[in-house]
């Protein structure tokens, strides 16, 4: 069953920063059918190339740190079982789309972070009753994304709007909203723009690559009708 | 200089749950700028792998109160409990519990309230299971992260990701900052603060076999260690009982706590025989050392060295709300369906009570036991002996929220006056790069070299330890180490951006450094306490070991000291 067979792996590399363009390069190793995409990159950097570039933490799908695209798919490499990934004839891995490439795998996450920024300014949470159970439950459906980019990746939108901020800050958003009451005007009137909220098509694709199963497109949905809703939408369009 | 400099006045070195909780706590208290630097980004650091919960006692009754929390916490640490440590925690960490819920950490609720569910040797007075973990999901410590990141991102606190610290600044018995590496340019980096907080985490990665994500290399002691502070109690290291049998993957505790069941391979409960009391929710170094005796008797599976998990009593419904990663962890990596199928589970190595000795407020102490100005630690990489030899399961988040508060708060206003000569700190940051320079063969024998350490450590400073082994694991140590110092070449190697493999080399002289350490005083502690069990020592000696293990100025690296533990 877990027998050893040989898996080619490619990976997309270079450094921009350092002027390296992008090259394809192929490795060869045993794998067994239960171990991960990781432990390829793992045993690569051990004894084949010391300086491959990727990140890597948990080793168990919790961080998000090695989110990537694998034969074509944004996915984790701790997640995802080399059988699960039927026989392809090589393992395509490349840094994930919409974000800048820092060296081979790695990418730049960094502007997600923006939308906590906005959200959480001083003060939000200061003499705020803490959520209801109901509400809970509805952050707790977002709070468990780890940030790991794969929604952003797979989502059309995001390409083709960098304006849009793409799903992963929406869910971020989503998670708050409860709390941020008190600040809604400002906040609306940041979500209602191209940018934010109606950069999003409602095309699926995040959901479907969600590592945490998170239902995204649902979530950003209900930062939509939240926001229709809300009377300061129809104000904000009169002036 | 050439390498930038960047002062603060209070530097943190690590972000994860300690160190986010400590600069919420120095901004919070006044104005002060704080430098947050971390090996890996913020995001991925271990806290983010939790995931059973925290230990708070939120409503006293009389069943239940911080003084039971207390108890359990103390009766655990089979007498190295820090009663003055424990009491400080079971206080403080319900306020911190209600703080984070009104900061959005999403705590699963039950009637309009934060839920609480029992965990492994916390009890009410009548000896009962006392619900005292808070939790969201099985999911709290990536939840418990995230939080307290977004709250940080408006804070004047500046983070510095991928720039792990190197080695600590020290300038007249005092630490000024430390010499970074910022892995991205390829550089190093000063950073200079009146105090610095070293929040590294664990050392879980000294095994083969372990649940600790891979940042949990120890740098932090190892660091402290190397600039002429003690370890305290290194030989205590915790062992999870269920992992899975092939990867590591940690199977919440609390799956135990909510009905699941140890068998061995005839379906046999086995704990009935080794502690008919608790069974399966007896303290952790009971069911990790009932599970090696029944594998030693060939109880266990034979390939895999394991016995099973049994959570079929459960409903899906139930395992898929309060603990949805145990099913998808087994449904991705095993295929199956825990409600239906038993899963394949053994110890691994989980969470290190040793580490560097503080006071209540979070100072690191010298050999004397006096505080070394400028130096603080918290978090797992403290050992302010809260958890003594065994630490019980949720009560280490308690303690990363509870100290890292607490010396963050305690850190602010206490400036430094004495100037640092650009000559001595040139001279520090020569012997710093030392460290990450070696011959581009040697590369690639870095991590052949960790794997050799890790196994022959798991091997030897496992849950059954004797005098032969680690006298072998201490050569072993040496023999490593001088092959890592005879690789040493002069400079730096060119391409050096995202070079990961200076990393590992950091990482693995720290552990190294710390292995020895706690081989030597694992072989010197001649009798079985918590975690640690001699099988050429089996009784619990108090009368010449109910002391604390103090080990590893640079002066005196193989001698021992044992502080004995106050009994009232
Ligand atoms: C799988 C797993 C599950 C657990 N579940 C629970 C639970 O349910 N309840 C509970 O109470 N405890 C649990 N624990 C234990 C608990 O998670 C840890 O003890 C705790 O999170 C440690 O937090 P910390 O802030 O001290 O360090 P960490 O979270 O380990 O963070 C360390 C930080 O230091 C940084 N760092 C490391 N080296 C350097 C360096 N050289 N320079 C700069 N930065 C550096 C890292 O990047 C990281 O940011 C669990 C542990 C594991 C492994
Ligand atoms: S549903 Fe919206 S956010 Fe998701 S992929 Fe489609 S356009 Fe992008
Ligand atoms: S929503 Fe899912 S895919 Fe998107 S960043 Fe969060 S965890 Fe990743
Ligand atoms: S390494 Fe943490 S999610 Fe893969």
């Amino acid at each position: 069953m877990n027998s050893l067979t040989e898996q080619r792996i490619v990976v997309r590399r270079g450094c921009p920063e350092a002027g390296i363009k992008p090259y394809w390069e192929e490795y060869q190793l045993q794998m067994a059918p239960d171990e991960r995409v990781l432990d390829g990159l793992l045993t690569i950097q051990r004894e084949l190339d010391s300086g491959l570039a990727f990140r890597a933490s948990c080793e168990t799908g919790q961080c998000g740190a090695d989110a990537m695209i694998i034969n074509n798919n944004p996915q984790l490499a701790c997640k995802t079982l080399i059988k699960d990934l039927g026989e392809p004839e090589k393992i395509i891995l490349e840094p994930l789309h919409g974000y800048p490439v820092k060296k081979d795998l790695i990418v730049d996450l960094t502007a997600v972070e923006k939308t906590a920024r906005t959200i959480l300014q001083e003060g939000t949470v200061k003499n705020h009753e803490p959520p209801t159970e109901q509400q809970v439950d509805r952050m707790r459906e977002a709070a468990i994304c780890n940030l790991c980019g794969c929604c952003d990746s797979a989502c059309p939108a995001n390409w083709a709007n960098n304006q849009f901020s793409g799903p992963a800050s929406l869910i971020k958003l989503y998670r708050y909203l409860p709390l941020i009451e008190p600040l809604q005007r400002k906040v609306l009137e940041e979500l209602n723009s191209p940018a934010a909220v109606w950069g999003c098509e409602t095309e699926y694709n995040c959901l479907e690559v969600c590592p945490r199963e998170i239902n995204v497109t649902e979530l950003i949905s209900r930062v939509k009708e939240f926001l229709i809703k809300s009377r300061s939408v129809e104000e904000m369009e009169r002036n | 200089m050439k390498t930038r400099i960047n002062n603060h006045d209070i530097l943190i070195v690590g972000g994860g749950a300690t160190g986010l909780r400590a600069a919420l706590a120095a901004t919070n208290k006044a104005a002060v700028d704080v430098g947050i630097i971390s090996k890996v980004p913020i995001l991925r650091s271990p806290t983010a792998a939790a995931r059973g919960g925290i230990a708070a006692v939120l409503n006293r009754t009389s069943q239940d109160s911080p003084k039971n929390h207390a108890a359990d916490t103390v009766r655990a640490g089979a007498g190295l409990s820090d009663v003055k440590a424990v009491n400080q925690l079971c206080q403080r960490i319900p306020e911190e519990i209600n703080w984070l819920a009104r900061r959005g950490l999403p705590f699963t609720h039950e009637n309009n309230n934060i839920a609480q569910r029992p965990f492994a040797g916390h009890k009410k007075s009548s000896g009962k299971p006392a619900q005292r973990s808070c939790f969201a999901g099985d999911r709290t410590g990536q939840l418990l992260l995230h939080t307290l990141y977004d709250h940080c991102l408006n804070q004047p606190i500046k983070f510095y990701e991928e720039t792990p610290a190197v080695q600590l600044i020290r300038y007249k018995e005092r630490i000024r900052g430390v010499i970074g590496w910022d892995i991205a340019a390829g550089e190093p980096l000063i950073f200079l603060a009146d105090n610095t907080l070293l929040a590294t985490g664990g050392a879980g990665q000294l095994y083969e076999f372990t649940t600790n994500p891979l940042p949990s290399t120890g740098d932090g002691q190892a660091l402290a260690v190397e600039a002429g502070y003690p370890l305290k109690d290194p030989e205590f290291f915790q062992f999870h009982p269920t992992a899975l049998a092939r990867s590591g993957i940690l199977i919440t505790g609390a799956a135990r706590s909510a009905g699941g069941i140890l068998r061995n391979k005839h379906q046999q409960r086995f704990m009935q025989q080794y502690d008919p009391e608790n069974l399966d929710t007896a303290e952790r170094d009971r069911i990790s050392q009932a599970i090696t005796s029944e594998i030693a008797a060939g109880r266990g599976d034979t390939a895999d060295n394991c016995v099973w998990l049994d959570l079929t009593g459960l409903s899906e419904k139930f395992i898929r709300q309060q603990l949805p990663e145990v099913y998808t962890t087994c449904r991705d990596y095993l295929k199956i369906n825990p409600a239906r199928q038993q899963i394949p589970v053994k110890p691994a190595a989980h969470y290190w009570m040793g580490g560097l000795p503080t006071n209540l407020a979070g100072q690191v102490l010298n050999r004397q036991k006096q505080p070394v100005p400028g130096l603080w630690a918290a978090g797992e990489t403290a050992c302010l002996s809260i958890h003594g030899a065994n630490r019980l399961g949720t009560n280490s988040l308690a303690e990363t929220l509870v100290m890292g508060k607490t010396s963050g708060e305690k850190m602010v206003g206490r400036t430094s006056h004495t100037e640092l000569p650009t000559k001595d700190l040139e001279n520090q940051l020569q012997t710093a790069l030392k460290k990450l320079c070696f011959s581009n063969t040697a590369t690639n024998k870095v991590d052949c070299w960790r794997q050799q350490l890790q196994t022959a450590f798991g091997k030897q400073m496992g849950i059954v330890r004797e005098a032969e082994g680690l006298n072998g694991l201490l050569a072993e140590i040496d023999q490593l180490t001088r092959k890592v110092e005879k690789q040493k070449t002069d400079s730096l190697q060119a391409d050096r951006r995202y070079r990961f493999d200076l990393i590992r080399l950091l990482e693995l002289k720290n552990m190294l450094r710390l292995g020895r350490l706690a081989g030597r005083a694992a072989l010197a502690r001649q009798e079985s306490r918590g975690s640690h069990y001699r099988a050429d020592h089996p009784e619990q000696n108090d009368i010449r070991y109910q002391a604390h293990s103090i080990i590893g100025t640079a002066a005196q690296q193989n001698k021992i000291f044992y502080d004995r533990v106050k009994t009232e």
